[in-house]
């Protein structure tokens, strides 16, 4: 019974993200390493969230890139690149964000914030305008800060004073990969 | 009765020998990017297979019998995983199919070169086949000598190929290393070692034949 405890705290305690079967996750680790999991003390509060993945091939020089400092070269970006391939048709995308990789799902946005937009707004077009703290989306009020700061990241717009408002047309479209675990958004910000 | 029943057994027995080339991974793949017009009788048989990747953009071309086949997003993405997996890198000289094997070849003249080799070559499991040093290889209008290099029957020796057989190798040589060869004012010598593996990852289906060529 003490072994069987010292077992359970040991292994919340080292929180080590555990192999995933989520494909998407599975190539990300194996690709980029372990450290793609940052785990706050617990194994299910590990999240996984990579910016700026872009992957190229040329001959044999294969690599990916991700938020500026890791990269991955020769045969795992090929693999990498073929994931990519299947779930978004591209080779780049702004964001990969996953949950937990005990019940994995990933959420894949194209271009910057297309995740939390597309979540936000839904599919198809829409309007919508937003102060610093709130949107309204066609009409309607949704109080969420971060919806605000992707719009207005996506249009240029800093938006850090009190008065700043911001309206865009967004047309969204989603689809799923991975046998619906992963989400890939696009989303179109005028 | 008797008539329609062995047109049965004739029909059955054509349909058994048919392979599904979606069975095929190297195929499937090809296929799924290409189109299924790739396939033709029983195989495949590209050329020039070359791909790139560089953010959206995802894109690979193919030389059938003449014929530039064009693939992208995911296809060509499905492509890039399958080549780097089994080569390395994303361009290769051909592909050929036939029923249940692919051989790839990485660079033009490589399953010449294997052939031509053989007597150096020792063979291992997986259907790995490779030669045992670098041979030298000696072109000049009389014919090609290749080695002294140890050889598969224990012995190190040279062996003289002539006339077109010597043609062809020299010209696969002369075009590896990038000088200019033709008829008999050719005269070229080269150092060539080859690997040929059958165990490419996909259950052995798919070999995977490379011959480096130096000056």
């Amino acid at each position: 019974m003490k072994a069987l405890a010292l077992i359970v705290i040991s292994a919340v305690a080292s929180a080590d993200p555990a192999p995933s079967s989520h494909p998407l996750v599975a190539i990300l680790q194996w690709a980029f390493g372990d450290d793609v999991w940052t785990c706050g003390g617990s194994v299910d509060a590990c999240k996984l969230e990579l910016h700026h993945v872009r992957c190229t091939a040329l001959h044999h020089s294969l690599r990916c890139d991700a938020d500026g400092y890791t990269r991955v070269d020769g045969q795992k970006a090929g693999y990498l690149i073929g994931e990519l391939a299947a779930a978004t048709g591209v080779a780049e995308v702004a964001e990969i964000a996953c949950e937990s990789p005990a019940a994995t799902t990933c959420a894949i946005s194209i271009r910057a914030g297309d995740a939390t937009i597309a979540a936000d707004v839904g599919t198809g077009s829409h309007g919508v305008r937003c102060d610093r703290e709130a949107c309204v989306i066609d009409g309607n009020p949704i109080s969420d800060a971060l919806l605000a700061a992707a719009i207005a990241a996506r249009r240029g717009i800093a938006c850090e004073d009190a008065s700043c408002t911001v309206a865009a047309r967004v047309r969204c479209t989603t689809a799923t990969a991975d046998a619906g675990l992963t989400t890939v958004s696009r989303c179109d910000v005028r | 009765m008797k008539l329609v029943v062995a047109l049965v057994l004739v029909a059955t027995t054509v349909r058994a020998d048919r392979v599904d080339p979606d069975h095929v991974p190297m195929a499937a793949t090809l296929r799924q990017a290409f189109g299924t017009q790739v396939w033709r009788g029983n195989g495949i048989e590209l050329h020039d297979v070359s791909c790139r990747a560089g953010g959206e953009s995802l894109a690979c071309a193919a030389n059938d019998h003449g014929r530039v086949l064009h693939a992208s997003g995911t296809g060509a993405g499905a492509v890039i995983q399958e080549l780097a997996s089994f080569t390395g890198g994303v361009d290769v000289a051909s592909i050929i199919c036939q029923s249940t094997r692919c051989g790839v070849e990485i660079s033009h003249g490589d399953w010449h070169l294997m052939t031509t080799l053989a007597r150096f070559e020792m063979d291992s499991l997986c259907e790995h086949t490779r030669t045992m040093a670098t041979v030298p290889i000696r072109c000049t209008a009389a014919g090609c000598t290749l080695g002294p290099a140890p050889t598969n029957d224990g012995s190190a020796g040279s062996v003289a190929i002539a006339g077109n057989e010597a043609d062809a190798i020299a010209r696969v040589l002369a075009r590896r290393l990038g000088r200019p060869c033709g008829g008999s004012a050719c005269t070229i010598d080269a150092r060539v070692e080859c690997d040929s593996s059958g165990c490419a990852g996909d259950g052995g289906l798919t070999s995977i034949t490379s011959c480096d060529v130096r000056p």
